[in-house]
């Protein structure tokens, strides 16, 4: 069946070379990357890379944010191109100019973001621009001919369907197989798995070996150690654009590739003494509206101490934005009392909360903790741009200003490309690292923390988990609101559970277990009483 | 991004269409990269968009005009070579730069001021009641005095706008666009009306003048005569530059301007900020008001503003931040503008200088995106072998 159906949806002008002798030799190189180097902006994302594509393997390239996988993909597919090194199909030295250059050599793209066209079927998504396609257009023909594909690799559509009537899943798979359809020798995947339910990513590991048995080469882009240990005959690990390892899948294990992608072992520094003084935050009865003018916070109280870190458990859009905002000034509340520091924070004043030392680190990075097109430099100062250090009466010393935004970045250790260099131009990672920099060392009394760690890898989070238990030792007290119970359990001393805008329950992590809060999270349980009459 | 790039295997040349052959057209054989756009690489890319109409114009009218040979020599000379040439060039280029300017102030905030034109009438419109008002007043007094309450006319008249903009958030871009209409009929009342120069008729008509102690004069360096409205004009820009530049103030209003949530969250008075970002911007056009009543007209009418305000526009969007810039082109448009003027001895009509013009501000624009890119040609797409490179292109074409 297998070969009936490739004889069918392969163009008998597309056998090329490649593919055939590799049908043949199973395990042989098809593909090398050879001291690849690239840098943007000064920023380097590959320094001599080398690695070796084997004919019929699962690739895994693993890596945090910055690792460089990006880069190394786009030149796979011809989008960017290298400043040094050699990219090899078998024997031949090519130079991939473009998109189109790539699909020569056969190597196929899956993006992200797919790329279908909604109003149209499966069946002809999958052959539009396809030079294989009958030119005279039939649906029957299309759609046996799909039906076929479907069935080979075991993938649970209806040809006719139209693809914007399909799941996320679902248009991935389409996605996928049209990109097989045009049976390439190497097939990227870039980070497949973001948008998919366990099921569908179960199904998708399926297709991947599949396509691989074929003979073909599956490069599978991911940050997640356990789905490169599900799927991957190989696993590279690329660490601040250099390769830090590449191991045959039996030789892996997931904490050798954690520390691979870290670099270094992550320090405990929860077992430093604290001491706990007086309430840097007290929240009495906060009731705040929505964005739709909803009730989002409904009377919550809330008790930080200076050295304690307060976890606040909860799904996210159970109110904590609104909570976080709220506490930070950001929001007004409807009633209640807020303090903090030992201040009166006044409703919908985020002075208040500035000048009581508060500091916050919002979950939309940049757009509310920094403003997306200023520079690194004017959003470095945003905290403290009214210090006497950084002023003379209205005016701004640049000079101090410059100082001081070098400074951060040095101890930060964020990569920017210039201190002028407006923050959009900066990964997401880099941009985390100056922002809890910032606030973490503006903070006098008390941090707010929303998400500090979304969107990061390993070794940034485990950073911002250290910078907050730091924090919390020199006293200042910590609201960390966060939907991953691990890193709650990882930092906090008392953990809260925030569900449909009200703390339902107050646990100490040591007496708990992480399912018992999953399922206070998703209000299966209804709420525990908060103890001691509700303050916390 | 470029102009063949293709981005995967499908979707391009319709459905169901065999793609074209590849390295078949031109537009195979080169393709746009993008590249950082330095800020000295910008500015050689703006000049050259900029001047370049300017020179097909140059050229344009030398084909058309009455003179033979001379036309434009002559209208150069007409306009840069005579003392009443430059005088009258400079007295062109200072409302420009202080409107210029003015919507400059409002984008350091991200806000639009379209309407310095109606700005400039209010602050020569208080101008004039106030010199009506002080008859007798002697000049020292006087000038200054009529200089700040045309700046102050600016700024009543972009005060409903910013209030509205700064409290309720309606967008001061219609606002400020309407309100120039209220100022030009406004404008036509005061000066057929109640102001009247009764020997003014016909399409003219235009206010008594202004007493002439209040008339700016002009500074003469090296025997040229030079508007002390231009002075006034170019003194502004840097004090409004270096202070938007340098100022805890102009440091607020960029961080308001890019992200209004992240100037809260840092504490900042948004309300306050945004307000005073326009009542500045309207002071400044307001000012431009006064400069042109001081120095050139010294009547209240109509011809006050020929669509100032609007070219002030495109001279603080390409001036992109910088108030130098904004003194550069104002005093450029100003030189077309007088060239103009000068030309139409040779029969060209005055309102052609406003295709000059446009022509001018939309290359600039195009220059400004042409600068971002580079064109480069493609290499083959094999490196050591170029016969495998062929074949393997001639088999796989039918993929892309």
């Amino acid at each position: 069946m297998a070969t009936l159906v490739r004889a069918m949806v392969t163009p008998p002008e597309n056998a090329s070379v490649a593919v055939t002798t590799a049908r043949d030799a199973m395990g042989s190189p098809l593909a090398r990357l050879e001291k690849i180097t690239k840098t943007f902006g000064g920023v380097a994302a590959l320094r001599g890379v080398s690695l070796t594509f084997d004919v019929g393997e699962v690739h895994a390239v693993l890596g945090g944010n910055g690792a460089g996988k990006t880069t190394l993909m786009k030149i796979m597919a011809g989008l960017v191109h290298p400043d040094s090194g050699n990219l090899w199909f078998g024997s031949r030295r090519v130079t991939l100019r473009s998109a189109k250059d790539a699909l020569r050599f056969g190597v196929g793209m899956v993006h992200q973001d797919f790329r279908l066209v909604p109003q149209l079927s499966v069946a002809e998504n999958i052959h539009l621009g396809w030079s294989s396609t009958p030119k005279v257009r039939s649906s029957q023909t299309i759609e046996r001919r799909t039906r076929a594909l479907l069935e080979r690799y075991g993938a649970d559509l209806t040809p006719s369907a139209r693809v914007s009537e399909l799941a996320v899943g679902q248009q991935q798979q389409v996605a996928i197989l049209r990109t097989l359809s045009r049976d390439p020798s190497l097939v990227i995947l870039d980070e497949p798995t973001a948008v998919l339910t366990p099921q569908e990513s179960a199904s998708l590991f399926e297709m991947m070996r599949a396509a691989a048995d074929d003979g073909r080469v599956v490069l599978f882009i991911t940050h997640k150690i356990a789905e490169a240990l599900a799927v991957a005959s190989r696993v590279s690990v690329l660490r601040n654009g250099e390769l830090a390892g590449s191991w045959p899948r039996a030789e892996c294990e997931s904490n050798r590739l954690a520390q691979a992608m870290v670099g270094r072992a992550i320090a405990a520094i929860r077992g430093r003494e604290r001491t706990r003084g007086a309430a840097v935050l007290l929240a009495q009865c906060i009731a705040a509206l929505g964005d739709r003018g909803e009730p989002a916070v409904r009377g919550v109280d809330l008790e930080v101490r200076s050295g304690e870190i307060l976890g606040v458990a909860g799904i996210s859009g159970n109110g904590q934005l609104e909570l976080a905002e709220t506490l930070c000034g950001l929001r007004p509340f409807e009633s209640g009392r807020l303090t903090v520091g030992g201040k009166p924070v006044r409703s919908g004043r985020p002075r208040d909360f500035i000048a009581a030392g508060g500091a916050f680190i919002p979950e939309d990075r940049i757009g509310v903790g920094m403003a997306a097109d200023a520079s690194v430099e004017a959003n470095a100062i945003l905290r403290t741009y009214e210090s006497r250090q950084l002023r003379r009466g209205p005016w701004q010393v640049g000079r101090e200003v410059s100082a001081f935004a070098r400074r951060l970045v040095a101890d930060t250790e964020a990569v920017v490309p210039s201190l002028t260099a407006p923050v959009h131009q900066l990964s997401g990672g880099n941009a985390q690292r100056l922002l809890v920099g910032r606030e973490i060392r503006f903070a006098r009394t008390l941090i707010v923390a929303m998400y500090p760690t979304q969107g990061l890898d390993i070794a940034a989070s485990a950073r911002v988990r250290e910078e907050l238990l730091v924090a919390a030792c020199r006293g200042l007290g910590v609201l960390l609101i966060s939907e991953d119970l691990d890193e709650i359990y990882t930092v906090a001393d008392v953990i809260v559970v925030m569900y449909h805008g009200s703390i339902v329950a107050r646990i100490m992590p040591s007496e708990s277990r992480p399912d018992e809060i999953g399922l206070l999270m998703s209000g299966v349980v209804g709420a525990v009483e908060p103890r001691e009459g509700g303050a916390l | 991004m470029g102009v063949s790039a293709s981005r995967d295997g499908g979707g391009r040349g319709g459905r169901f269409r065999r793609a074209p052959a590849s390295r078949g057209g031109p537009l195979q054989k080169w393709k746009l990269e993008t590249r950082s756009a330095s800020g000295k690489r910008m500015w050689w890319y703006r000049g050259v968009s900029f001047v370049t109409p300017l020179m097909v114009a140059i050229l344009a009218l030398n084909a058309v005009g009455n003179a033979p040979g001379g036309a434009v020599g002559e209208t150069i000379r007409l306009t840069f070579g005579t003392r009443f040439g430059v005088q009258e060039f400079t007295v062109l280029a200072s409302p420009l730069i202080l409107t210029g300017a003015a919507v400059a102030v409002g984008l350091r905030a991200n806000l639009w001021n379209v309407g310095a034109d109606g700005q400039l009438f209010a602050g020569a419109w208080a101008a004039t009641a106030v010199a009506y008002a002080a008859p007798h007043l002697v000049g020292w007094l006087l000038i200054p005095l009529l200089l700040i309450t045309s700046a102050v006319g600016g700024i009543l008249w972009i005060l409903i706008p910013a209030l509205l903009r700064a409290y309720i958030g309606v967008s001061e871009i219609l606002t400020t666009l309407m309100f120039n209409f209220v100022a030009y009929l406004a404008t036509d009342y005061f000066a057929t009306g109640p102001w009247r120069n009764p020997q003014s008729i016909g399409g003219a008509i235009m206010s008594r003048p202004i007493q002439p102690q209040a008339w700016l004069s002009n500074v003469s360096p090296g025997g040229w005569s030079v508007s002390v409205g231009l002075v006034i004009a170019l003194a502004c820009v840097v004090g409004v530059g270096i202070a938007l530049r340098r100022s805890l103030f102009g440091y607020r209003a960029m961080i308001i301007g890019t992200s209004a949530r992240a100037a809260a969250y840092a504490g900042m008075n948004v309300r306050r900020t945004t307000l005073r970002i326009l009542i500045l911007s309207g002071a400044v056009a307001g000012l431009a008001g006064g400069v042109e009543l001081l120095a050139d007209v010294h009547s209240f009418s109509s011809s006050l503003s020929n669509d100032t305000g609007f070219i002030g526009i495109g001279i603080g969007v390409l001036a992109g931040g910088s108030f130098l810039g904004v003194s550069l082109i104002g005093v450029v448009i100003a030189a077309v503008l007088a060239l103009s003027e000068s030309a139409q001895i040779f029969g060209v009509p005055s309102e052609s200088v406003f295709l000059i013009i446009g022509a001018m501000l939309l290359a600039t624009a195009m220059g400004e995106a042409a600068a971002r890119y580079r064109l480069v040609r493609r290499a083959p797409s094999s490196g050591k072998a170029p016969d495998c490179g062929l074949t393997r292109a001639k088999d796989g074409s039918g993929q892309s």
